[in-house]
């Protein structure tokens, strides 16, 4: 692997702006768009006393494994 | 076969490499690069590995992640949803995160290693835990606790291990979590998060657990085990920047800090044995193995074997995500590909080591004066440094893995000076006045000093016991102020010279313990290389620095 090279100042001021601008755009997206999904996710937590639930995520083959979710 | 292991992108980024089922190296990212837990993507940690395995990245058979990031997406936007309009800053930056690197994770690994696709595997979080806790244990089988902040949305989980399989039965999820609810009352502190929850640990040892009432408005335990935490006390699962709430701010202003520690001291004492009694019950098994960040809590695993049902106890030294990157290539090769050899955990000392002749290079070329002395000598000659209170950095052979300094990269200093633990904390460590100091101690002698030693914690540093009345007067900077002491045995078999050391300094003093802390300075961490302790050594208290076979006096 080749070693990481400094950046240089211009490059540091480009990724700067470009992180404020993903920021604003996220942002704009979050007032936007989330408002008429998040109704959907708006439920209340579990009432019932036991938080524990089964293992769900399958883990047995090098297939199970390639997943990433 | 060649397992690369990696963790990275939350904290404690770390490689690990596997080669026919023995660990040949591993090393958190932090110590190449010189940023305390530092979790971009180790490239210096893998670097080295690949370079003691004498492999290119094209020639591995397998990399794997330590987690599952698509689900750790999932999560990410599912809370921002569900906790609209209050998720704002959390939506935005942990989608900023996830958008710039956590997804383009697989191609990242496949460009930078030159590696198939293919061959780019990913473990659930918290069965790279569990992994990382079994399969170096000594049993063969086990019931297994892992207890963490946060994985994908598991946050604790509880199975059995037989023979090479792993089976996970039951698991908490996000935001319901043990980890989180120290981590949160560490911030409130005026700590890190994911770095000074070590620190409440020790400040609750000043305390009285007066507010344990308090404390558990924070949440419900409920009669199985599992936890529910009451939300409104939390920021947490809405802001990335945010621990806890307004009402938890009103809830704990102005109460006495150390008093508010022992209070989340015990009930985290009481919850984990609430739990360990639920899987007792549930399992039958009479070995525990237990992972995740919850498992450095010494105090806790000290009380495991008296407060549990538990028989034996294993903990990984490395039980946070740094181990992570251990327990994914343990889990492939076991548990998936079904290989047999499992290896018993001997020593943890899977770092970077350093040539004698590259040290004296080093030191000629920095132009310091130094001794070149015989193994015999050299511990003979600190144990004299040390019984005239001089403090000496030493540095030798291959970097510990984890948390914790266990005489490869370690200051030692006389246990018998009561001074002494301020002095290594005012003067040399630059840390806070309540933090203790741990003993190594050799392991024939320790039960004289000790009780209730556990030796399967006890050469990792992984347990905090109680010292004999009568002894900590002998011993007073290393008994931490609740008579209790997080101690290392050292046996014959340990590595390096740091057992020549010990009984050089009981040879001279009758005492068989020396204080042994990390050498490092507050906000570092540890020592990796010869210009690493020199720079630690010149801008410190220290008075002796021993590199290999080298020592230079100040």
């Amino acid at each position: 692997m080749a070693p990481i090279k400094p950046f240089s100042q211009l490059r540091s001021l480009s990724l700067k702006i470009a992180d404020i601008e993903a920021k604003i755009f996220l942002f704009l997206v979050y007032w936007f768009f989330i408002p008429p999904l998040a109704l959907f996710f708006k439920k209340k937590l579990p009432a019932k006393n036991s938080l524990w639930s089964s293992w769900t995520i399958k883990s047995e083959t090098l297939e199970d494994l390639k997943k990433q979710f | 076969m060649k397992i690369l292991g990696l963790s990275c992108f939350y904290h404690e980024a770390a490689a690990c490499l596997l080669v026919d089922g023995k660990i040949i190296a591993a090393s958190a990212q932090e110590r190449f690069s010189r940023i305390k837990h530092d979790s971009f993507f180790p490239y210096q940690a893998i670097s080295f590995c690949l370079e003691i395995g004498n492999i290119k990245g094209s020639s591995l058979d397998f990399v794997v992640f330590y987690e599952k990031p698509f689900l750790k997406f999932e999560r990410n936007l599912l809370c921002s949803l569900k906790y609209f309009p209050h998720s704002s800053s959390f939506f935005v930056d942990s989608m900023k995160n996830f958008l710039t690197e956590k997804l383009w994770l697989k191609a990242t690994i496949a460009s930078k290693l030159k590696i198939d696709p293919a061959k780019i595997l990913f473990v659930p979080h918290h069965l790279s835990h569990a992994a990382a806790a079994y399969y170096p244990s000594p049993f063969n089988q086990a019931a297994y606790l892992t207890l963490d902040g946060i994985g994908e949305w598991t946050t604790a989980s509880f199975g059995q291990a037989r023979g090479l399989k792993i089976f996970p039965q039951s698991e908490m999820r996000f935001p319901h979590s043990l980890g989180l609810l120290y981590a949160t009352m560490t911030a409130f502190l005026g700590f890190q998060v994911n770095d000074g929850e070590y620190k409440v640990m020790g400040m609750a040892g000043f305390g009285k657990p007066k507010y344990c009432s308090k404390v558990k408005k924070l949440y419900r335990q409920a009669k199985d085990g599992s936890l529910k935490l009451n939300l409104s006390y939390f920021a947490f699962h809405r802001s990335s920047r945010q621990m806890y709430s307004t009402k938890f701010l009103q809830e704990f202003s102005g109460l006495n800090k150390f008093d508010l520690a022992a209070s989340l001291q015990k009930c985290t004492e009481e919850i984990i044995f609430n739990l360990l009694e639920k899987i007792s019950r549930q399992t039958h098994k009479q070995n525990l193995v237990f992972g995740g960040g919850v498992a450095l809590n010494s105090v806790v695993n000290g009380k495991i074997l008296t407060k549990s049902p538990f028989k034996n106890v294993f903990i990984f030294p490395a039980a946070g995500d740094d181990g992570g990157a251990v327990g994914t290539t343990l889990y492939l090769y076991h548990h998936v590909l079904g290989y047999q050899n499992r290896q018993p955990l001997k020593d943890i000392f899977w770092g970077i080591a350093y040539p004698k002749n590259e040290v004296r290079n080093f030191l000629t070329k920095k132009k310091v004066k130094f001794q070149k002395l015989s193994p015999n000598e050299l511990a003979d000659s600190i144990a004299t440094y040390l019984t005239n209170g001089k403090v000496v950095g030493l540095f030798e052979g291959r970097a510990e893995f984890g948390p914790r300094a266990l005489g490869h990269r370690s200051i030692l200093a006389d246990p018998r000076d009561p001074k002494m633990k301020d002095r290594v904390n005012s003067k040399i460590k630059f840390r806070e006045e309540f933090r203790p100091f741990a003993p190594a101690v050799l392991a024939e002698v320790a039960p004289q000093y000790f009780q209730k030693i556990n030796y399967q914690l006890s050469p990792f540093m992984l347990g905090t016991f109680s010292v004999k009345p009568q002894m900590a007067k002998k011993i007073p900077a290393v008994v931490h102020v609740d008579d209790t002491a997080r101690i290392q045995t050292v046996g014959k078999n340990h590595p390096g010279n740091l057992r020549k050391i010990l009984e050089a300094f009981r040879k001279k003093t009758g005492i068989g313990a020396l204080l042994n802390t990390s050498f490092n300075l507050r906000g570092q961490p540890i020592v990796n290389s010869p210009a690493d302790a020199y720079q630690t050594f010149i801008s410190s208290g220290l008075d002796i620095l021993v590199i290999e076979n080298f020592l230079i006096e100040k």
